[in-house]
């Protein structure tokens, strides 16, 4: 749906970082450099950089109708 | 192997089309069939009704399929959307409306009175085919109406909730299947054909005795005829004639001996026939005496007559000129059985998919709407008699019942419960997730039983590939019998029969009427849809030019042939139900697919279709494909290569392509990962804010994995991703080993793994009792009988329905009905 | 007991201990982890939510923020004198109010606003929830003392992990000089310098022995140093890492004590 907060696995939190990390990569950086840069070294941290999909957008399509109609 | 690049280039053709087709194309494009076509036919076969009111009858006209509506308890009606039909419980239909013209009959003088547009009943939807009002929407307007647009669609909506009409795998109608019998049985040899004619299905059976007499049965004739005497019967009046229909072989001529003579006794002498008795009359009396024990002669031969063109192979006609044409298909079977018995010929493979038609949810609507339509009008036949004995005016308005229709339809949708005894034809959508609804629109079902082994039937057979995904079926009792199509396969809705026998009878092919039957031995036989229309002296030809004219586009592209080279015979086909799949032409040993025509697909210059007509891409059945050499990858086009595959992993199904490197391991494995990908949890639609699934799981942190298939983008896995790449460690310790078990880590689970949100529905209902007593949603209040502790009832708001996300325990009133 | 500290940084500390055995390296381990107390987020009241994250969904996610602890300030609600009904003395709210306006916005963890300026999150970029055109938001949380026990959320640290000091000695008089342990050395520690095999960093070796599998001649021996421990401590931001191992090492000791005592009354 949305980043999660932390690394399942270490805890580590990963949340704040996503932004920096989607754009760079979008920018054309290799993942692989880019989490290195950002300091997430574990491999469970890294999946849950470039395994997540930002789901929200979708449901939020949908409550933008909702909302106009409410008002 | 070819380069990665190499290989990933072919994927924007399969992508294109996706695109076109969609994921269900082929429920779809049979329903759209179904009311374009099949609802009018239907209709049409009826024609007229004839109630026994004396010069009154009513002709049958247009029938008409309104947009999808509903009709309010104030009589109001509007539109209907899909999602409205799921949230209230709503059946996603659209009204039928039909021409009825009475005509009255005085005399001689026949008035055709006004004609009427009569509602005669709601024909369910299927979501997003042409009748939809999603049809065609745009992604923002679908969004508009709570639809994903990710959504396939190919399902309807019986009473709120999703129904799949499952797709039944069926022996192939019309086609004559010979067999070798067991040892134990009574006869050696047995040749069948199913003949199907508008949902009436007749099986024919010749069955050869260990005397070497040839017997038939066909339905509403007890017992068995010998084969001579319904040749007979059937015009075929000497002996040369039979002879001549079946065979010119000698050793198979010297077969028939014992059969012809089994009809001397009926046979009348050359010059002694008269009005009353004749080789044929004796033929068909022999008939009579069975169907009309104890009748008149007269009425023996009426009858007889009359079960010949009626039950007697009906797929071929059903009038009296029908009878000799009957006679030469009798003819090609029991030659076919003969070579059989002489070991000219093998067994028919009861399992090539060639001899098997798959019946889609438009086939299945019209088996069921035939009936309906059928006590429709016997309803109304009924309801105009009536209104006439009590002496009134027969008003066709006032004597349909749309009820009729409308619940036929709508119970068989909602219960599974189709015509002729076939349960669990429509199923509940599975949405766990996105995977698992959309691997349950592509099933296939055999509806052989499940208690016994039918080991054949549940093997993988050869002809599978491409059509049918090797490693999804489920384990267990319906292993085998339960099949998904594969990624590319597509099913056909059928195609006119007549445009395609012109085009055959251009090509040189020699009619079968003109030649009386007589077939010879060097001429290859030329079949359509499973009947014989003529011969042909040069097969291969014949086949490469009616393939030159599909890739020319001359006929339509859903006709295949295939020439047999062992049996000498060309089969044509044009009928719905055939899995095909589409390959690229190889030309003088050159794929036709050019880098050019790659470029222009990948940038959507050109569609699927455009490839399609322009032949570089066909589709090919399971029978033309007996005549194929398809190359693996354009490195194995060789000089006798015909086709190249697309993409070979196209092979596997919707849920087996989610599979990693599925070559390398050991093959139940991805039986068991293609079975268990449809039970993750992920995100099952986008609009599950609006659904009312009884039961729905919702998974709050999918990921997509890293190791990803090609095929799961074009699938479109990564937009609706299930399930989370979890890091397991594995400890096989000196015993400390648990098997199928996993300990999971109490912090990881806090920090959000796995977590998902179930949601169910309850309902209630405000009820209004004879005698004054009416229901009330409120908090209830101290002195109702069966108040609880008002602790239970906290979370009630003031309409006495609980409180949105608010936390209830076991014992909590949800709704406060007084 | 002696502790070197190796490296420093905001949220790390590595550090060797030496002079003790492994149990006690792990029982500081686990202190860390399980018993340092922390803030975190533990109760939400959802005043309006028209978001399309469940209620559920966004308290946990407000959970897992770090929030910045002043151990000294704060009690954890079993020893507090409130007995834990949540007084000012253990806990602290923090509100969270947004609407979107026509665009969609994003809530960040700096959208917070807490009511002790010294409990804040750890970090403000943390993406809580996406809003879309007029949606909104309006939350009071309260943030307490717990232990890593009871829920992970109120670990200070993301991972604390030790390992023991590698000792990589090269016999000199065996050495071929092949080379084929340079290769595969997945930490680089060895190194060809001259005609003589060198050692570096030979504290990253994580003791995989696949030199001394490689080399044919037996010249390496890895071994480690008898009771002492290559420690790394990572903080979520919650606590400065140096603060996590002193207090820890300090509840430790506490706790050992009421060990003894216990075990001494008997």
């Amino acid at each position: 749906m949305i980043i999660p907060v932390r690394c399942f696995t270490c805890g580590k939190v990963i949340a704040d970082k996503y932004e920096q990390f989607k754009r760079e990569v979008r920018q054309g950086d290799d993942p692989a450099v880019v989490l290195d840069r950002l300091g997430y070294n574990r491999y469970c941290c890294r999946r849950m950089l470039l395994s997540h999909i930002d789901i929200i957008d979708n449901f939020m399509a949908f409550a933008t109708t909702e909302g106009v109609e409410q008002r | 192997m070819s380069s990665l690049s190499e290989r990933q280039k072919y994927w924007p053709v399969i992508e294109s089309y996706f695109a076109e087709k969609g994921l269900v194309g082929q429920h779809l494009d049979s329903f759209n069939r179904f009311v374009r076509e099949e609802l009018q036919q239907v209709v049409d076969s009826v024609g007229r009704l004839n109630p026994k009111v004396e010069g009154y009858f009513v002709d049958l006209g247009e029938i008409t399929v309104m947009p999808p509506s509903v009709r309010e308890a104030d009589g109001s009606e509007h539109p209907l959307y899909p999602n409205e039909a799921r949230i209230r419980n709503l059946t996603y239909a659209s009204k039928l409306f039909l021409d009825m013209t009475p005509v009255r009959q005085e005399g001689s003088v026949t008035t055709r009175l006004e004609t009427m547009r009569i509602y005669v009943g709601d024909l369910p939807i299927m979501l997003r085919s042409e009748t939809c009002l999603l049809h065609g929407m745009s992604e923002e307007d679908l969004i508009k109406h709570g639809e994903d647009p990710n959504d396939p669609g190919g399902y309807f909506i019986i009473n709120g909730s999703e129904r799949v009409l499952v797709t039944q795998e069926d022996l192939a109608p019309n086609r004559i299947l010979i067999e070798e019998a067991s040892k134990s049985s009574s006869y050696t040899h047995i040749a069948k054909v199913f003949s199907t004619s508008r949902g009436f299905r007749a099986p024919v059976t010749i069955e050869r005795k260990r005397t070497g007499e040839l017997r038939v049965s066909f339905p509403s004739v007890p017992g068995k005829i010998p084969l001579a005497i319904l040749m007979k019967a059937l015009g075929l009046e000497s002996d040369r004639d039979i002879a001549e229909v079946i065979s010119d072989d000698d050793e198979i001529r010297n077969e028939l001996i014992v059969t012809i003579e089994q009809a001397t006794p009926i046979n009348v002498m050359r010059g002694e026939e008269d009005e009353e008795t004749s080789t044929r009359n004796n033929a068909l009396d022999f008939i009579g005496k069975r169907v009309a024990v104890g009748q008149t002669k007269e009425y023996r031969l009426a009858r007889a007559e009359k079960v010949l063109d009626r039950y007697l192979l009906p797929h071929i006609g059903t009038e009296e000129h029908h009878r000799l044409q009957k006679a030469y298909y009798l003819g090609q079977m029991v030659e076919r059985l003969l070579e059989l018995v002489l070991g000219k010929r093998t067994q028919d493979d009861k399992d090539h998919y060639a001899n098997k038609r798959l019946k889609l949810s438009g086939d299945l609507l019209m088996s069921l709407f035939r009936v309906a339509l059928y006590s429709l009008t016997r309803d109304i036949k009924y309801q105009l008699e009536r209104t006439a004995v009590r002496g009134r005016k027969p008003n066709i308005r006032t004597a349909v019942r749309a009820d009729v229709i409308t619940q036929r339809l709508k119970h068989a949708l909602a219960t599974g419960n189709w015509v002729g005894g076939k349960a669990g034809v429509s199923q509940l959508l599975d949405r766990t997730n996105y995977i698992s609804s959309l691997s349950h629109l592509r099933r296939v079902v055999s509806p052989l039983s499940r208690s016994q082994p039918h080991f054949e039937a549940r093997d993988l057979h050869s002809t599978h590939w491409g059509k049918i995904c090797p490693n999804e079926t489920p384990e267990g009792p319906n292993c085998g019998l339960v099949k998904n199509i594969a990624m590319m396969a597509y099913i056909s809705v059928g195609t006119g029969e007549d445009a395609v026998e012109r085009a055959l009878y251009k090509a040189e092919v020699e009619s079968i009427e003109k030649l009386r039957g007589k077939r010879g031995a060097k001429w290859a036989d030329v079949f359509l849809n499973g009947r014989l229309v003529g011969i042909h002296p040069a097969p291969q030809v014949l086949a490469k030019t009616i393939r030159q004219k599909r890739r020319a586009g001359e006929i339509n592209e859903e006709v295949n042939i295939a020439y047999y080279e062992d049996t000498n015979e060309v089969q044509v086909n044009c009928d719905a139900g055939r899995v095909r799949r589409p390959v690229i032409v190889v030309e003088n040993g050159k794929s036709r697919l050019t880098d050019e025509h790659l470029r222009m697909v990948a940038d959507g210059e050109w569609t699927f279709t455009d490839l399609l007509r322009n032949g570089i891409v066909e589709f090919v059945d399971a029978e033309e494909e007996e005549n194929t050499l398809i190359a693996m990858t354009p490195d194995d086009i060789g000089p006798r290569t015909t086709h190249l595959e697309i993409v070979p992993s196209t092979i596997l199904g919707i849920s087996a392509a989610l599979i990693p490197f599925p070559e390398r391991n050991q093959s139940p494995r991805n039986v068991y990962m293609a079975g268990m990908a449809k039970q993750s949890v992920g995100v099952p639609a986008a609009n599950f804010k609006f659904r009312a699934d009884t039961r729905s799981h919702f998974f709050h942190y999918p990921q997509i994995p890293i190791v990803k298939t090609r095929a799961m983008d074009s699938i479109g896995f990564e937009e609706r991703p299930a399930g989370q790449n979890f890091v397991v460690g594995i400890l096989s310790f000196e015993g400390y080993n648990i098997e199928d078990a996993l300990i999971m880590n109490k912090a990881s689970i806090e920090r959000g793994l796995g977590r998902s949100t179930f949601a169910r529905v309850y309902e209630s209902e405000e009820r209004k009792y004879p005698g004054g007593q009416e229901d009330r949603f409120e908090v209830p209040d101290r002195s109702v009988r069966g108040y609880r502790a008002s602790e239970s009832y906290r979370n009630l708001g003031e309409d006495g329905i609980i409180e949105t996300e608010v936390e209830v325990q076991g014992g909590d009133v949800l709704i406060g009905r007084t | 007991m002696e502790i070197t500290i190796l490296e420093k940084t905001e949220h790390n500390i590595k550090f060797i201990l030496e002079g003790m055995d492994v149990a006690f390296a792990n029982a500081l381990r686990r202190t860390m982890l399980t018993r340092l107390p922390a803030m975190a987020i533990d109760e939400v009241l959802v005043i309006e939510n028209t978001s399309v994250m469940y209620d559920e969904m966004l308290a946990h996610r407000l959970g897992l923020v770090p929030l910045t602890t002043i151990l000294e300030d704060y009690n954890l609600p079993d020893k507090c004198d409130c007995e834990g009904k949540g007084c000012s003395l253990c806990q602290c709210t923090l509100t969270l109010e947004k609407e979107a306006g026509d665009e969609e916005i994003m809530v960040f963890s700096r959208d917070l606003s807490s009511q002790d300026p010294k409990v804040v999150p750890a970090s403000g970029d943390i993406p809580l929830v996406k809003l879309a055109p007029h949606q909104r938001i309006i939350i009071e949380a309260y943030a307490r003392l717990g232990r890593g026990v009871e829920n992970a959320k109120f670990q200070p640290v993301a991972t604390v992990a030790y390992k023991y000091v590698p000792l990589v000695t090269v016999d000199k008089s065996k050495c071929t000089l092949c080379g084929d342990c340079v290769e595969v050395c997945p930490k680089k520690i060895l190194r060809l310098n001259g005609n003589t095999l060198a050692t570096q960093n030979t504290l990253d070796c994580s003791l995989c022995e696949a030199c001394v599998e490689e080399c044919e001649a037996g010249a390496i021996t890895i071994d480690s140093k008898p009771d002492s421990f290559l420690f790394k401590v990572e903080s979520t931001g919650s606590l400065p890492p140096e603060e996590i191992v002193v207090k820890s090492a300090e509840l430790l000791k506490e706790r050992v004590q009421v060990a003894l005592d216990f075990a001494n009354s008997l």
